[in-house]
């Protein structure tokens, strides 16, 4: 490949790198404007560490913060103020932001039925499109009365139990702050809110001080045991003072008075009670990294420099991608070891910490057999996974990665070892999903070009009949509403047209017809079953993939096809009967050799691909995806057994039952049967690379299936998963 | 072409019969997982399908389809593996994988084949506080386990209540069979008292408290998870089981004609199917083959005077009401009536004769009555139009006079001829009767003062039931027995918010007049068929329904609608339907009544009693689950649970319990009759326990943390109870595999590399003739690998 084609694309890698840094903010809020200049003017890093009690964990203030604020307004902070401001906002000033848009409702559904009793019509539109409603209309007891009626619906359970974690954020909040511990007592006790201390000062202290009690703040009527008169003061004091010099906006005595509480309040605690600092500041730095999730940028980079490194075999690219590689993966590592450190347990008992364990544990496995193999592959096997698992952690999976504790019969080493192991090994089953593609899509570049890029548009001109269906069959429909008539019509519409679309397509050559029309029946079939089941959030969703995914293929295959055209070696052939085109890329990319000799021994004893794909001179490096998904599948095969196999044990011993049939045990089963099927595949087929392809994209989608739709929409014994 | 490259043609052996061939084919063996593969998506990501076919998950891959398609699949393993793989060093690998695949389905067969799995509920020996007439005081109980206080501030006992268990002591199983407490009541000097089983296990503290030991129960049964029972048995005898291993559980099934079930919205809520099958095409085909489920389901109920049927099945039950159904052993009219009210439908059940049930008002003082004429002469009197609103008959006998006049509150009337004078006090739509034998019957009434010449008195006027109609005399004295002014009659009628009367009789055939009255007095008639709707103003229509004569109450399950079902409840919120017919000279006898669940039919249960064809004979029935027998007894010590931090949920729990085994004889003892037979164990009890991710094996079964009490830190345990029949087949097999893949995936290639390269090397001492044979041995070993 020429220099200048190198120039161009690491153009366009660093062109694709820096445009992802570029977000805009939201303005602050009117009730903010006083505080954005006093949380400028305050040090948080003492009073941040200050720690709550909340919900089943003890977490800092910072987090509760931030988790509290998103539980509310699914953001971690209102605009322009850090969370710590936002916090002390939320407690002290909560009045002012009566008419404030601050609660954000997420399903569209859940908007309408909040809306629908509303007489202004602006006001509903105003909701229902942005999902945002101010303190006072979210108050209203229409509201309560609505959640009422949806609450005992199933369908609606995940959603209402957001609503009633907003109120409790937007209505409850003082009664949440649980930041005194209980003097003397163990780690179950109760902790208390400032404001519950209030019955326990002596009442001679308020006839001596001058002070009105009732005027404070709202308190508990029973004092509380084991906390002295002088320790409730202690707290109280403080409290009361902050409270005040934040709503006159008097930075000195805030920051005085917050430093001051968090000296007395770890004072208040047992010994060993409080966690310990470090810890502290590690859960603050997490948060603030935003859990570093933001490596996904790392492995996007390093993955488009792999993929050049694997077309051009250009050495900088190459090393480019393995730096890459080594950063994202630093990164990576280095949050999963602060969320260990702060739960002080191995981080992978909910869904986003095995995806984000998992899948560092395979992009370090990769790394290695990359740096032992030197095909590229894994390096970009790597990227991809790493790239893909989080973004899912960052942008999908429900909570974002809250950190949270954990049911006392997850705690178990032989639990700990199932779930590496099976998290292991589904993070390499992705490896392998994602070199079975590139062998699929290099397979096919270079026997059928044409057939190949065709079928990439059928895959985009699927999506966007679909997405054309969520735009007429909902656009004035009512969003995520269970139970809106399905569009059927749009559906036999759908199959006509694709059928049309394909003979058009496809007309002109029709003997091709075998292969894209088949495909584009598939398409057809999936987009007309999405449309036929999903709601418009599902369809736009699938939709959006197949454009994607279609999009790039046709692209690659096409991007391929025009580079290589120009060299001189290259030359097109019609196939007999196919009427495809062959590229034969010329003797620096073709197999000289069989590759009997060649191939590792990590790769197994199974029967190799490498003499038939000497015989259609492909690529070396197809024979070498071939090789190092074999590699992979090795040892997804053994890993994936033992995973299952010790989760059977801790089974037996947990419940006295190994094995119950539960949707995620038997989908895990599911997975392995494909590799089985893979193995056995291979001894009686001629193409086996190709089968093994198909069946490993086959094994990875049984694996996503297993990960993502048995865990959010079916109901089993690891629904806590 | 080599072997290498064209392996397929090793397959087919022409020395082979085809069905030696089929069995050793590679294809075949993908093609068996491929549907293994299927059969387990299908019944596991789709739980419509499991529950259109009414089967568990562990019912699903239990069935026999699956269990062939497993046996086939081990049969072309065993096969495959004997055939086509050389016992040799080289495939050591695939032998064990294969060996291992074998004994892991083979002990799984087995497993799941005798799998039996439940729970047993465990009570914690506990102090109670009882009042004076042994109520317990709520929430005034603690674990009898020593060190154990409790205290709490009752004013209505005496003031500050203590209690603290000073020290327990156990025999056998038991662990607590008498206690000494300290109490202190009120401030008063603490009293030490000791409780025993032996003789009742209370005491009384003064004459408001008693305390009582109540022991831990000892169970030696447990209960079925998936499999419903019928308990029956003769009132005042032991029950017995009869187990409902083919009854649905997750869809409505119930055979039509014996009523309509609705929602708890009114809407019908329909079985689709009440027997296995399918329709294609118009064409009926049975599935009998491949669901277990069965409707109706007959019911062995020995030493019954009839026969028990299961006719229906409902999996949500929200509550149940009552309905009239005829069947009762006398004559009881009833009509069973449906209003539809502004688009909102709701059933009402009236009885003739049963005064609180005749009859319903509405807030505004519709009244809508069901009556029994005992002649046309009287039904035609019970259909008459009122003067007014409101009307008042007055009588006088001395000197006869009649009146019927329309009159309002307030309003003086002279009767003419008479010196009576009389005033409407009060004229009230409403009024609650409790005069015996007519508790929380209801009637509007008319309040009148009554003066006649020295006389003066007020008279309560009940328009449904006259009889009680009550003076009060001068001096406030209320005349019960007999009218303190027997010369006067008066009869009071009101339609003042309209009034319905249903009006049946005098015999079954006379059919129902519907008279209505309209809020000025006037009827209208109707004589509708049942099921005919009657509009009986704008916004209110009425039918009905059924009018049992011979009636009795039946209860109806209200289901659940389907928008607010939730999925994981199992039989938990189910009811059954069942048929009793009477059997031989009772053969005419019938009678259909739904049984609502019971988790434990010890714990909480209700049995539902009917009466026999006989007459008389009462007989008990209870819809539960099955029990079987443990090889011993349990009891609870008591149940720890830890918190998360802040006490609001718990983390984990730890059951404390005690055992005794039984001798292995003791099975010929029904479990029912095990209780205080020290005969039957094999040694001393021990302790024992379970807790979060420990379980504990007693004889053949294996216990489990279940299940604790949500509401508090102590009060009972539900220990999971379950055989593990094949376990160690399964986990030899389990090892075998990945031993096996490892071998196979990493061994044998470089077992085959250094075997080739000797070959190379050979061939090349030999020349080229000799190569050529190195190379084609080397590489039929390669295709050989795990085929």
């Amino acid at each position: 490949m020429s220099s200048r084609v190198r120039g161009l694309a690491m153009g366009v890698v660093c062109l694709i790198g820096a445009s992802g840094a570029a977000l805009a903010g939201e303005k602050a809020f009117d009730a903010s404007r006083d505080a954005v200049v006093l949380d400028g003017q305050i040090d948080w890093s003492k009073a941040r560490l200050i720690v709550v009690q909340h919900d089943k964990r003890y977490k800092t203030l910072d987090s509760f913060a931030r988790e509290s604020l998103y539980a509310m307004t699914r953001s971690e902070h209102f605009p322009e103020l850090s969370p710590m401001a936002s916090l002390m906002e939320w407690l002290f000033n909560r009045a002012a932001y009566a008419d404030t848009p601050v609660v954000n409702l997420k399903e569209p559904g859940v908007r309408y039925h909040f809306t629908s009793h509303m007489s202004s019509a602006v006001v509903r539109d105003r909701i229902r499109s942005t999902g945002k409603m101010t303190l006072r209309e979210f108050a209203d007891p229409m509201i309560e009365r609505r959640v009422r009626e949806l609450e005992p619906r199933p369908t609606m359970g995940t959603a209402m139990r957001r609503v009633r974690d907003a109120q409790v954020v937007a209505q409850f909040f003082d009664e949440t702050v649980r930041i005194v511990p209980q003097p003397g007592a163990g780690d179950e006790a109760m902790w208390h809110t400032p404001q519950e201390l209030l019955a326990n000062v002596p009442q001679e202290f308020w006839k001596e001080s001058g002070i009105d009690p009732s005027g404070l703040l709202a308190g508990g009527s029973d004092p509380i045991a084991g906390v002295s008169g002088e320790q409730a003061l202690s707290v109280i004091l403080p409290w009361v003072s902050l409270r005040a010099a934040w709503l006159s906006h008097d930075a000195a005595t805030v920051q005085a008075k917050l430093n001051e509480l968090a000296e007395r309040l770890p004072a208040l605690a047992a010994a060993g009670v409080y966690p310990r600092e470090s810890q502290r500041q590690a859960e603050a730095r997490y948060y603030a990294m935003g859990k570093v999730n933001f490596a996904w940028l790392v492995y996007f980079l390093g993955f488009l420099v792999s993929v050049m490194a694997l077309v051009t075999n250009w050495k900088t690219a190459r090393i480019a991608a393995l730096l890459l590689l080594a950063m994202a993966l630093g990164l990576h590592a280095y949050g999963i070891a602060l969320r260990w450190y702060i739960l002080g347990r191995i981080p992978n008992a909910n869904m986003f910490e095995a995806v984000v364990f998992a899948a560092w544990g395979a992009i370090f496995a990769a790394g290695i057999l990359e740096l032992v193999f030197r095909w590229n592959l894994f390096m970009l096997a790597a990227h991809a996974a790493g790239f893909f698992a989080l973004i899912v952690a960052q942008f999908v999976i429900p909570g974002g990665g809250t950190l949270t504790s954990i049911m006392g019969i997850l705690d178990d080493i032989m639990l700990r070892i199932h779930t590496v192991m099976i998290i292991f090994s589904y993070g390499l089953i992705f490896i392998a999903g994602v070199l079975a593609l590139a062998y699929l899509f290099g397979y096919y570049h270079f026997t059928k070009p044409g057939t190949s890029i065709e079928v990439g548009m059928m895959m985009v001109l699927g999506g966007l009949w679909a997405l054309a269906v969520s735009w007429i069959a909902y656009r004035n429909a009512t969003p995520g509403i269970v139970g809106l008539p399905k569009p059927v019509w749009l559906t036999l519409a759908g199959w006509i047209a694709c059928a049309v679309c394909t003979l058009g397509l496809c007309g002109w050559r029709l003997l091709r017809l075998r292969e894209t029309g088949v495909a584009a029946l598939i398409v057809a079939a999936v987009t007309c079953m999405v449309v036929g089941v999903g709601n418009d959030m599902f369809i736009r969703g699938v939709a959006w993939s197949l454009v994607g995914t279609g999009a790039i293929w046709a692209g690659g295959n096409g991007l391929g096809l025009l580079m290589n055209r120009r060299r001189s070696e290259t030359r097109l052939v019609a196939l007999p009967g196919g009427g495809s085109v062959r590229m034969d890329v010329g003797p620096a990319l073709r197999s000289s050799e069989p590759g009997d000799g060649k191939r590792p021994i990590l790769a197994g004893g199974m029967p190799g691909d490498e003499r038939a794909m000497a015989e259609r001179k492909l690529p070396e490096w197809l024979n070498k995806a071939d090789w190092a998904h074999l590699i992979i599948l090795n040892l997804v095969f053994v890993l994936l057994f033992g995973g299952v196999i010790l989760g059977a044990v801790w089974a037996d011993y947990s419940w006295g039952r190994p094995w119950g049939w539960d949707p995620k045990e038997v989908f895990a089963m599911n997975t392995w049967l494909i590799y089985a099927i893979l193995i056995h595949v291979r001894f009686v087929v001629k193409q086996r690379g190709l089968w093994t392809a198909w069946l490993s994209v086959l094994g990875c989608l049984m694996m996503a299936f297993n990960w993502c739709y048995v865990n959010f929409f079916i109901v089993g014994m690891h629904s806590y998963a | 072409m080599s072997k290498l490259t064209a392996p397929t043609e090793t397959v087919a052996n022409p020395q082979r019969g085809p069905l030696l061939r089929l069995f050793t084919s590679v294809w075949f063996g993908v093609t068996l997982l491929t549907l293994i593969l299927a059969y387990a998506c299908i019944f596991s990501a789709m739980p419509q399908v499991r529950g259109a076919l009414e089967l568990t998950e562990m019912a699903a891959f239990s069935h026999w389809l699956f269990t062939a398609l497993v046996c086939l699949f081990c049969v072309t393993l065993a096969t495959v593996t004997w055939v086509r793989i050389r016992w040799n060093v080289k495939n050591a690998g695939v032998l064990t994988v294969h060996t291992g695949l074998l004994l892991l389905t083979g002990g799984s067969i087995w497993y799941f084949g005798t799998k039996i799995e439940g729970d047993v509920l465990l009570l914690s020996p506990r102090i109670e506080l009882l009042t004076a007439d042994g109520k317990e005081l709520r929430g005034g109980a603690i674990l009898a386990e020593k060190g154990q206080r409790w205290a709490n501030v009752m004013p209505a006992l005496g003031g500050r209540v203590e209690l603290e268990v000073l020290e327990t002591r156990g025999a056998g199983v038991e662990p607590v069979v008498s206690a000494d407490v300290k109490v202190s009541v009120g401030g008063a000097a603490p009293e030490t008292i000791t409780l025993s089983t032996a003789d009742g296990g209370v005491k009384r503290i003064n004459e408001r408290l008693n305390v009582r030991l109540t022991p831990a129960t000892v169970e030696r049964t447990f209960y079925d998870r998936f499999v419903a029972a019928l308990y029956f048995g003769a009132a005042g005898e032991d029950m017995q089981q009869a187990p409902l291993s083919a009854l649905p559980l997750h869809r409505e099934r119930y055979l039509a004609g014996e009523g309509v079930i609705r929602d708890a919205n009114g809407r019908e809520s329909t079985s689709k199917r009440d027997w296995p099958h399918v329709k294609l095409a118009g064409v009926t085909i049975p599935t009998g083959w491949f669901e277990l489920w069965r409707m109706p389901l007959k019911v062995e109920t020995p030493g019954l005077p009839f026969d028990v049927q299961i006719t229906g099945y409902l999996p949500y039950v929200r509550g149940f009401e009552s309905i009239a159904a005829e069947g009762g052993p006398e004559l009881n009219p009833a009509v069973n009536l449906r209003f539809a009210i502004s688009g909102r439908d709701e059933d009402v059940v009236l009885f003739a004769r049963d005064p609180r049930d005749s009859i319903v008002l509405d807030q505004s003082g519709l009244g809508v009555e069901y009556l029994w004429a005992e002649s046309e002469a009287q039904k035609e009197e019970w259909q008459k139009p009122l003067a007014g609103p409101h009307e008042l008959t007055i009588e006088i006998k001395d000197p006869p006079v009649s009146q019927t006049l329309a009159v309002e509150a307030g309003q003086k009337i002279s009767v003419p001829g008479t010196t009576y004078e009389l005033t409407i006090d009060q004229l009230l739509p409403d009024w609650p009767l409790m005069t015996p034998g007519f508790e929380d019957a209801r009637s509007p009434v008319a309040r009148v003062r009554v003066t006649n010449g020295e006389k003066s008195y007020d008279r309560t006027v009940v328009q449904r039931f006259p009889q009680l109609s009550q003076d009060i005399d001068e001096q406030g004295m209320r005349r019960r027995e007999e009218p303190y002014d027997p010369n006067l009659v008066l009869r009071y009628r009101t339609s003042a918010a309209g009034w319905i009367r249903i009006i049946g009789g005098p015999t079954a055939e006379s059919g129902q007049v519907v008279a209505v009255w309209d809020m000025r007095g006037a009827v209208r008639i109707h004589t509708p068929q049942l099921g005919e709707p009657i509009q009986v103003s704008p916004g209110l229509g009425m039918k009905i329904a059924s009018a049992p004569v011979r009636a009795q109450r039946t209860a109806v399950p209200v289901v659940e609608p389907l928008e607010t079902r939730r999925p994981d409840v199992e039989r938990q919120k189910s009811a059954i339907r069942v048929r009793l017919t009477g059997r031989k000279e009772h053969a005419g006898w019938s009678q259909s009544l739904w049984l609502p669940f019971f988790s434990y039919p010890t714990v909480d249960a209700t049995p539902t009693v009917v009466r026999g064809p006989e007459g008389g004979r009462e007989y008990r029935l209870l819809y539960s689950r099955q029990e079987h027998a443990l090889d011993g007894e349990v009891a609870l010590r008591r149940l720890q649970v830890n918190f998360f931090p802040g006490r609001r949920s718990a983390e984990s729990w730890h059951s404390y319990f005690v055992t005794a085994a039984y001798k292995s004889d003791a099975e010929r003892v029904p479990a029912h009759l095990r209780r205080s037979r020290s005969d039957l164990f094999a040694g001393a009890p021990a302790t024992a326990e379970v807790y979060t991710n420990q379980t504990h094996t007693f004889g053949r079964w294996t216990f489990f943390q279940s299940g604790a009490p949500s509401n508090d830190d102590w009060s009972w345990s539900a220990l999971g109870v379950g055989n593990r029949e094949g376990i160690w087949t399964m986990v030899l097999g389990c090892i075998l595999v990945p031993l096996g893949c490892i071998y196979a995936f990493y061994v044998k290639p470089v077992i085959v590399r250094r075997r080739k390269a000797e070959a190379l090397a050979e061939a090349s001492r030999r020349g080229a003739l000799g190569r050529k044979a190195a190379v084609e041995t080397t590489s039929e070993d390669l295709v050989e690998v795990g085929s």
